[in-house]
This record gives structure tokens, sequence and C-alpha cells, in this order.
């Protein structure tokens, strides 16, 4: 799983910029997030998931029965997007990671999916 | 057979048994996980095996190559385990690729098949997922061989905390899927860069507290021990050649760093003919080695700062400008405020304490080494060989304030003391000098 993070600095995805050093040139977020896919495939797996959320402020948290509103947690950088890829290894989860699509100074959380298996 | 051969022979056996642990048992687990997939289990195979290696080398003899046979044996104590349970399942797997090449072949000791694998162990434990002080333990563990309670020993941290960062660092491992693996050339330079910081920092772990902890003379040894393995295993990788270079010239001024009061020796006082002519000569030649590849690394920029000391045959007849020119060299390769601090000393000692004054309250102002205690340390000294010693008092207790280091905190208040003493002669006196140098080491 790739839990995408960021400040939540609005962003134009189809013009935004994106500061991975796996680019040459800052391409769209649009463009970024294609690479990713494509990527994904050619490790053989491919993108189970892709969301893009809305701005945290839109959220609504349910805490021992109690409604509020806004995020669970309450940080400069929220989760923005998020990503289900099948990714043989560490290494090569981390290299879909770089494509991520990204407004900033943004980060992402790379965490493995819980096996069900016994 | 008398009593006296057996006892002889069984000394034998435990020398042997001793060597072939210090040298040996990374490359001897690194060749079981291959065949255990899985961490845990290839160590249990790999410390059965040296358990039967003293019966068996007892009763036959030392083997002629005592590492092949702990290998053969490990690795089949590893199969042994599979045929017999099921708990690969239940085990967290270990992500060995390529599993048609793990068919066991005994008395197999392809020697760079072992040398990629003990490569492997090394990137798999130094991987930057784990964190620093995980990937420390876990290489002095499964690289060096070293047991929980002596790494504990070894850091002066609770050995709980130290079998915790293991644990945790192995299932992380297998939950996270670290491959076992020889990084891509694209990936080498970071991978590498992990590795070698987790090396450096066994090493300044040992090298920084001076005196007579024998352990931690140990973990000099250690990570001189795997600085000449990567050596071995990447010969052609410049900040390799550096950072071996680094260790072995620091490290050739061990026995003139040392008073027999305990005390650290600043390199400026020390005794230059108590270092070791033999590891500087290796270590210069590693220098020059990494400089001839123009690719130039952290690690060889700062050997060859170490380089510049080492070719001195006194400290006032050092090199100045060439220290400058590495420190901007390193400035420019790995950029730190601790560096600039650097050059500004190696400046001072060029061009006067004030041109040095300038350029330390500059990085102050920056704010960016709050905190940190050789800025405070650094302008004390220098405010002492100007001759400003309320100034030079005021830094001295500021740096003292910052420091838990028991060494460093009598080398201050030793400052201190000296400059009150000096303050009061100079009210008797105007003409007294004080015109002793800063150490170029500190904070290095």
């Amino acid at each position: 799983m790739l839990l995408v993070y960021d400040d939540g600095t609005p962003v134009d995805f189809e013009a935004g910029q994106h500061h991975s050093r796996s680019w040459d040139q800052t391409p769209s977020l649009a463009q970024a997030h294609r690479r990713l896919a494509e990527n994904a495939v050619k490790l053989g797996g491919g993108l189970v998931t892709a969301e893009a959320l809305e701005a945290p402020e839109m959220a609504t948290t349910l805490r021992t029965d109690v409604v509020t509103d806004g995020p669970a947690v309450d940080t400069v950088d929220n989760v923005v997007a998020l990503y289900v890829v099948d990714a043989p290894d560490l290494d090569r989860a981390l290299d879909l990671a770089r494509w991520c699509p990204l407004s900033g100074a943004g980060s992402v959380e790379v965490r493995p999916v819980r096996s069900t298996r016994t | 057979m008398s009593g006296d051969t057996e006892e002889g022979d069984r000394r034998t056996v435990r020398a042997a048994l001793d060597r072939a642990h210090r040298r040996e048992w990374g490359a001897v687990l690194a060749a079981t996980v291959r065949i255990a997939g899985d961490l845990d289990l290839a160590e249990e195979c790999v410390q059965e095996a040296y358990a039967s290696a003293l019966t068996s080398w007892t009763r036959r003899g030392v083997p002629h190559s005592p590492g092949a046979w702990l290998t053969t044996t490990a690795r089949r104590k590893a199969l042994d385990a599979h045929r017999r349970t099921a708990t690969l399942q239940n085990k967290l797997p270990l992500l060995v690729e390529s599993a048609e090449e793990t068919a066991v072949n005994p008395g197999d000791s392809d020697a760079p098949a072992v040398l990629d694998d003990l490569l492997r162990l090394v990137f798999i434990c130094c991987h930057p997922a784990l964190g620093e002080e995980a990937s420390v333990a876990l290489t002095l563990r499964l690289v060096c061989g070293l047991t929980t309670a002596e790494i504990a020993c070894a850091f002066l941290v609770p050995e709980p905390t130290v079998a915790a960062r293991i644990t945790r660092a192995k299932k992380k491992i297998a939950t996270a899927r670290i491959a076992y693996r020889i990084p891509a050339t694209a990936e080498l330079p970071d991978r590498l860069d992990a590795v070698l910081t987790v090396v450096h920092l066994v090493f300044t772990s040992g090298h920084a507290a001076p005196g007579t902890e024998l352990l931690r003379g140990d973990l000099v040894e250690r990570a001189l021990g795997l600085g000449q393995s990567l050596r071995t295993l990447m010969p052609d990788e410049p900040e390799v050649a550096g950072l071996l270079g680094l260790m072995l010239l620091t490290d050739s001024r061990r026995k003139a760093r040392c008073a027999v009061s305990g005390r650290a020796v600043l390199l400026e006082d020390q005794d230059r003919s108590l270092w070791d002519a033999e590891a500087i000569a290796h270590g210069l030649r590693l220098v020059e080695a990494a400089l001839r590849t123009r690719r130039l690394g952290r690690f060889a920029a700062q050997a060859a700062i170490a380089a510049c000391h080492a070719r001195a045959a006194s400290f006032a007849e050092t090199d100045w400008e060439a220290v400058i020119g590495w420190y901007t060299v390193l400035d420019r390769v790995w950029p730190s405020p601790v560096v600039s601090l650097n050059r500004a000393v190696a400046v001072g000692m060029r061009d006067g304490p004030d041109v040095a004054l300038a350029q330390v309250s500059a990085l102050e102002a920056d704010g960016r080494l709050v905190g940190y205690r050789y800025l405070p340390a650094t302008k004390a000294d220098l405010f002492r060989r100007l001759g400003r010693i309320d100034e030079a008092m005021a830094a001295y207790r500021q740096a003292l304030a910052l420091t838990d280091n028991q060494t460093e905190r009598e080398f201050l208040l030793g400052r201190l003391d000296l400059l009150s003493q000096v303050d009061l002669l100079a009210r008797m006196d105007q003409g007294v000098r004080l015109d002793r140098g800063v150490d170029p080491e500190i904070g290095s």
C-alpha cells in the first residue's frame, strides 16, 4: 500500500509539479500517475487500487460514537491519495513510490498489506 | 594417546574454531540463509554447526577449509530442519530470489557465489528501511557473529533493548519483504552509502571513546574487518576504498591518542612516532586508489583529509592549504555545517585565529549548529589563541553545558582551569602568550 501524504496545497492535477528524482523533467501529476500504473504492470503485478481523496477538511471522524468534523489526526500532512500495488519486494515497491504524484514537499509511506494467509 | 596431547589437540581445535568464528561467521551464515529462507533458522543452524565442529574436529582433526566445512554442515542442518518439520509455513519467509539456485551441493565452496551471498547479507542488514541503530546491531550479530550481550556491552545499551531491535528488524525484513539481493546499479550508490554509514558508525562508536574498554577496541577491529571484506567484495567502488582508508588512517593514531592517564591527546600534541606506519602506508594506498577514480564521495574526501595529517612529519608541517582544499571538496559532495566548522578551523591554522573566528561566528549566526557542542568549543579555542580570555572562558563553559561525555568534560574543565591560571598570570604580566592551537580533528 502506498499512502501519499501532502500538506494540502491545492494543485492542478494536469499542471502540478513532481519532485521525485526519477524524473528528468517536471511532468504533470497526471503523467506521474500514468507512469506509476505502467511500471506497476511491468513488475507483473499492476495497480490494484488507486484513489485520490478530497481535502482533509471534508473528512468526518467517528471516535467512541461521537461524530466530529475534520480528519482523525490533525497534522500538517494528510493522506491525499492511496495506491494498492502488487510488488514483489520492498525495493520494487519503493521504485513505484518514487512515481507517486506529489505536489511538493509531500511524502509516500510504503506499508505492507497484511497477509490473510495463515 | 596421552592426556597432554589430547589437551593440546583440544586447544588447537578451540583456536581454529575461534578463528573461524571471527573470520567466517558472516560467510557461513550468508550461504545458509539461502537454504533456510529465514534468518532465525539460518542463525540456529550456524550455531549448531559451530557446536558440532567442536566435537567433530576434536575427533577427526581440523578440516583443511574450516569455513567450507561449517557452511556445508550448517546448510545440511537447514535442509534437515525443512524436511523434519513444516515450520516454514508458520515462519515469516525471507525473500530469497531464484529458488532453483538453492539446490544444496555439499562441499560446494564456489568462491564468487559465497562472496555474493555475503554481500547480500550485508545489504539486507543495512537496508535504509531498517534504521541505523537496528542496522548496526543486525550487522554485528549476523555478519560479525557477535552475541546480543556483546553488542549491548559495546554500545552501553541494555541487552533487552538490543534484543528487541534485532527481533524487530528481522520481523520487518520478512513483513516488508526486503529482498536478499545485491542492489541493481541504479540503486547501488544510495544502498552502498547506507552500508558504509553503518560500518563507519561501528568504527566511530569504538574510536570515539578512547581508553581502556576492550570491547570498544573490538568494535574498531570489527569495523576494519567489515571494511576489508567490502573492499574485497567491491574492489571498484571508490567510497569503499575511501572508508577503509579513512578508518585505517584514523586508527593508525590509536596509541598516540590516549595518554597514560587515559585522557585524550589532541592531534597537535600527539607523539607521531607512536603512529602505526604500516596502517598509514595501507591507508594512503587506499586513498590514492579512491582519488584515481575521480568519482569523489564523502568518505574518500574525509580520507584525503586524514591523509594530509598522516603525511605531515609534525603538526607544524601540516599542509593546511591541502586540508582546506579537501574540506571544500567535502562540503561540495556532502554539505554540512559541521564540515564548514572544521574547514574554518583549518583556515584558522593557515590564516590565523581572527579569520577563523569570523567564519565560525557567521556559522553560529545561521543557527543550524545550535546545541552543537563543538561550536562553542572551537570558538573558545580561537578566543584563547587571540588572548581574549574572558570570552574564551565563557565559550568553554557553554561547551561544557552541552557535553556529557566524561573524557571531553575533563578536557574542557582542564582548559578552563588552565585559563583561569593564565588569566591570573596575565593580570600580573601582560606578556603571557596563548598560542596553542585548536584540534583540527575535533568534531570530525
